[in-house]
């Protein structure tokens, strides 16, 4: 079996330490993922989406998480370039496909328990034929919404930021262990978006 | 490479190379280009997620630490903690995930999120892989065999022959053993803690390191306990609580 060796992503742990929030240094250009030409399959690897409108469709996605999606996708509009829209339902142009349910193993994490818990997690499907991705999954865990609206809001900034490319940095939504109060794309990421980076 | 991640593959080189300082535990295969391979797609596979940890420390995890939720239940994060070294490493099984919606996923019913397929089969989106450990000494628990199976998730796209030498390549390792739902499949594998990030390497002078961990994380989650022994006085430490995460 012939080795396939992945481009050396800048991974950060996931968690927020609930009785601390972690500093992390990062380059001032580090979060964007490129063409990586890597569909995931819970390989831990990002790629860049494939264009800049931004189609979505929800598959089992529930009113109060779909409420805060709406919240995101303003947000993400209000970005120069990249543009979000809904498609109900799924279809070939459909760029991040959003699930919304009880996980508990995926990917091969355990998603509950006493000492750390997964709230999402996203997934380069389908790449296009330049390598970059045709079409991201995100996936958020309902078994966690008891936090509230913007808990959600936060969770949803962080994944979906992932289904553009975006990796963690320490800044904003896409802080891998900021406070699940941060609901906001940083202007580093917008940049990202807006190729000015 | 930072300077975490040369330090241990720097101690899996010397543990190769000789046997005089690691003991008798040169197996061939193991190689430090292997550890790097492993580290780097161990530490890769959180770098989409998101989520919360309750612990600060290395020390937060030991089983004398009690951990409780918001409805008064107590848990412990572990349920050993031993000392030893990989021998071998042998494939597990693959999990081809469930449709969303299917009933058989929703917790309770032991199945999780994914059917159980072989190995190689091409439609599983994560595998497992079992690793024989021989125990040299139990820092806490109640171990008595001399090997342990341990479970490690890898992704369809790592290569077994490459993450096997590099699990072997580790050398002496602590493992903070618990059980996870992911290996339910196997009631005789345990998982090691945080999904399996929080491996720790122990050099010959006894410094811990956490080859599968950014620099940062490792440098937090160890400034207080940074060595095998005190890993071992903080683990015979008076019992204490921490709140659960939820």
């Amino acid at each position: 079996m012939g080795r396939k060796r992945p481009t050396k992503l800048r991974a950060v742990a996931a968690g927020t330490a609930l009785s601390s929030i972690f500093v992390q240094s990062a380059p001032a250009s580090a979060n964007w993922s490129g063409v990586t030409g890597v569909e995931d399959n819970c390989s831990g690897q990002n790629n860049q989406a494939d264009n800049e409108l931004h189609t979505f469709a929800y598959v089992n996605v529930q009113s109060s998480m779909s409420q805060q999606l709406v919240n995101l996708r303003s947000q993400i509009d209000a970005a120069e370039t990249v543009v979000s829209t809904l498609s109900v339902p799924l279809t070939d142009t459909t760029d991040a496909v959003v699930y919304d349910e009880n996980y508990t193993t995926y990917c091969g994490f355990q998603w509950d328990g006493p000492v750390e818990e997964t709230w999402g997690i996203t997934q380069c499907k389908f790449l296009n034929g330049a390598n970059a991705c045709d079409r991201h999954e995100t996936r958020f865990d309902t078994d966690n919404y008891l936090a509230g609206p913007t808990f959600r809001l936060h969770v949803a900034c962080h994944e979906i930021g992932h289904s553009f490319g975006l990796l963690h940095r320490n800044d904003k939504c896409m802080t891998n262990t900021a406070a699940p109060t941060v609901t906001q794309y940083s202007a580093h990421d917008k940049a990202h978006w807006n190729n000015e980076l | 490479m930072n300077s975490k991640r040369a330090f241990a593959i720097l101690l899996s080189i010397a543990c190769v190379t000789s046997t005089s300082s690691c003991g008798d535990r040169t197996t061939v295969g193991a190689s430090g280009e292997d550890l790097e391979y492993l580290a780097e797609r161990q530490e890769a596979r959180g770098s989409a997620t998101s989520g919360r940890k309750a612990y600060d420390s290395i020390d937060d995890l030991l089983p004398n630490v009690s951990y409780v939720s918001t409805d008064g239940r107590r848990s412990e994060a572990v349920e050993a903690v031993v000392v030893g070294r990989v021998t071998s490493v042998a494939p597990g099984v693959g999990f081809e995930p469930r449709p969303e919606g299917d009933v058989e996923r929703q917790p309770g019913t032991g199945d999780g999120d994914g059917d159980v397929v072989d190995f190689d089969d091409p439609n599983a989106m994560w595998r497992t892989v079992e690793l024989k450990v021989t125990v040299d000494s139990v820092i806490a628990g109640d171990i008595k065999a001399e090997s342990v199976d341990v479970g490690y998730v890898i992704a369809p796209i790592d290569d077994f022959e490459s993450v096997a030498s590099g699990f072997v390549a580790l050398g002496d390792v602590v493992l903070l053993l618990d059980r996870s739902v992911v290996f339910a499949y196997n009631p005789g594998l345990y998982g090691v803690v945080s999904n399996g990030r929080l491996l720790l390497q122990v050099a010959s002078d006894g410094e811990l390191a956490l080859p599968f961990e950014n620099e940062e994380e490792s440098r937090d989650l160890m400034r207080d306990v940074h060595t095998l022994d005190a890993l071992k006085a903080a683990a015979s430490a008076p019992k204490r609580e921490m709140p659960a995460v939820s």
